[in-house]
């Protein structure tokens, strides 16, 4: 590689990195605690809820839907979702079926009797205030476009870090540390094997990250193309009051999709569903389905169904993106190697700063040979 | 002692191979279920692995410009 190529990719190297840093640093930190979210709420909130009529019959939706919105006087519903392992409804809802999350307010139901369960309070706050420092650092969509922007910069981190990888390593062995020499060439030897070791993990990261940012416009781009009939069709512009049985909707859905678990339910003027639809949710059944959602859309006014939609190719791409970004799907061993592949990203990230601060320029005139004169590059890989 | 200068197959071809296990790791997680999971999971975990026996390497295998230097010194 010439040397005029080395120093354009050692550019972009150094950019790319240094302006990202400091924000993939603090979402490496706060990523760390959010892997374990479920092991932390479990720990700290041990489930001791039983439901009032084990054995008995379950309340309807629409029972259910009335039990919550008497408890919170002039908000709407927005989401119900039915919790897998126990008999409880989840019913979300806000001042308007488009408000931002923190206006939202989530409330759990015993589906036996209608009783409040007693939420999760213990570390939730900690736990919601990191998850929304990690999102979008406490500023909406563009807190959450800017973290997807410094995603793209890693990913040209990582590109431009292999790219070098090659010129650094030309006479050295595979996972060579120099421990014999400067301090400086032994941490740049750790940044270029913990860099090049993690970089498929690194990628999956950064990129599902990147999709994540772009949740709503994609889902505005759904709602725009794949439910543009519908909406078409809709007779005014206002969120139109659901009058139709919210428990007779799911069972006509349920019967367009008998092979599919129902998983939740999104209210007309929600993110998920028109301004006159339930848009009612299932997943497959199958390990590489469970994932995927796909919608049944009907009619909130008439109850009528308009059949089973598939979520175009970017909305399955944003379903896939959560669970790969966020590595909760593969049982506690996957969480463990998670984590600690997200401390090596920290080691990186500190290593490349170390590195930065340390360069030849700055070091005094009688100390060792510069680092990048003894594997032949000028900059850290 | 001249260390020889190595192709890109032979620079890259450690790396690539933990990259594509730890891809496939990854994916084959999302996947399947029951053993095939930890299975998967074990492959992701490939990095985990090269780190843990560069740092094994480190400490087992003298540097040869150091023991070089060393044998050098003692002739002195």
């Amino acid at each position: 590689m010439r040397s005029g190529t080395i120093r354009a990719w050692a550019f972009v190297h150094k950019w790319t990195s240094l302006i990202s840093t400091g924000f993939l640093l603090m979402l490496c930190i706060t990523g760390l605690p959010l892997i374990f979210h479920d092991e932390i709420d479990a720990a700290l909130n041990p489930d001791e809820w039983r439901p009032a009529n084990p054995d008995g019959a379950h309340l309807t939706l629409d029972d259910i839907l009335d039990i919550a919105l008497a408890q919170r006087p002039g908000e709407v519903p927005i989401y119900m979702s039915f919790d897998v392992d126990r008999p409880v409804v989840n019913v979300t809802t806000g001042p308007s079926a488009d408000a931002p999350v923190p206006d939202m307010h989530f409330a759990s139901f015993d589906a036996t009797s209608g009783d409040l369960v007693p939420p999760a309070a213990r570390g939730e706050t900690v736990m919601d205030f990191i998850l929304r420092l990690h999102t979008d650092m406490f500023l909406g969509l563009p807190g959450m476009l800017f973290l997807g922007f410094m995603g793209l910069l890693l990913v040209a981190a990582i590109i431009s870090g292999i790219v070098l990888y090659a010129p650094f390593m030309r006479k050295l062995d595979f996972g060579t540390i120099r421990v014999k020499n400067s301090p400086r060439v032994k941490w740049l030897d750790y940044h270029n094997l913990l860099g090049i070791v993690a970089t498929g993990w690194l990628l999956v990261v950064g990129l599902t990250g990147v999709i994540n940012t772009l949740e709503q416009p994609i889902l505005d781009a759904w709602r725009n193309t794949a439910l543009a009939d519908l909406i078409d069709n809709l007779d005014s512009e206002n969120i139109a009051t659901a009058t139709a049985s919210l428990e007779d909707a799911v069972k006509s859905a349920r019967g367009e999709a008998p092979d599919m678990a129902l998983q939740f339910v999104a209210f007309p003027g929600s993110d998920f569903s028109t301004d006159g639809h339930y848009a009612i949710f299932f997943h497959g059944r199958s390990p590489a389905t469970e994932r995927i959602i796909t919608p049944v859309l009907v009619d909130a006014r008439s109850g009528v169904s308009s059949g089973l939609r598939d979520m175009p190719w970017f909305v399955q791409a944003l379903s896939l993106s959560r669970p790969l970004h966020f590595g909760d799907y593969g049982g506690l061993l996957l969480k463990l190697i998670w984590a600690a592949l997200d401390i090596i990203a920290i080691i990186i990230l500190a290593t490349g700063l170390y590195l930065w601060l340390a360069k030849p320029g700055a070091q005094a005139p009688n100390s060792k040979k510069p680092c990048a004169e003894q594997s032949g590059a000028g900059r850290p890989a | 002692m001249k260390r020889s200068t190595k192709t890109l197959t032979q620079i890259f071809l450690a790396p690539g191979i933990i990259l594509v296990l730890s891809l496939l790791g990854l994916v084959l997680a999302l996947l399947i279920e029951g053993r095939g999971d930890i299975a998967a999971a074990l492959a992701s975990g490939a990095p985990l692995a090269a780190v843990i026996w560069a740092l094994w390497r480190k400490s087992h295998v003298k540097d040869p410009k150091s023991s070089m230097r060393r044998k050098h010194n003692n002739m002195q």
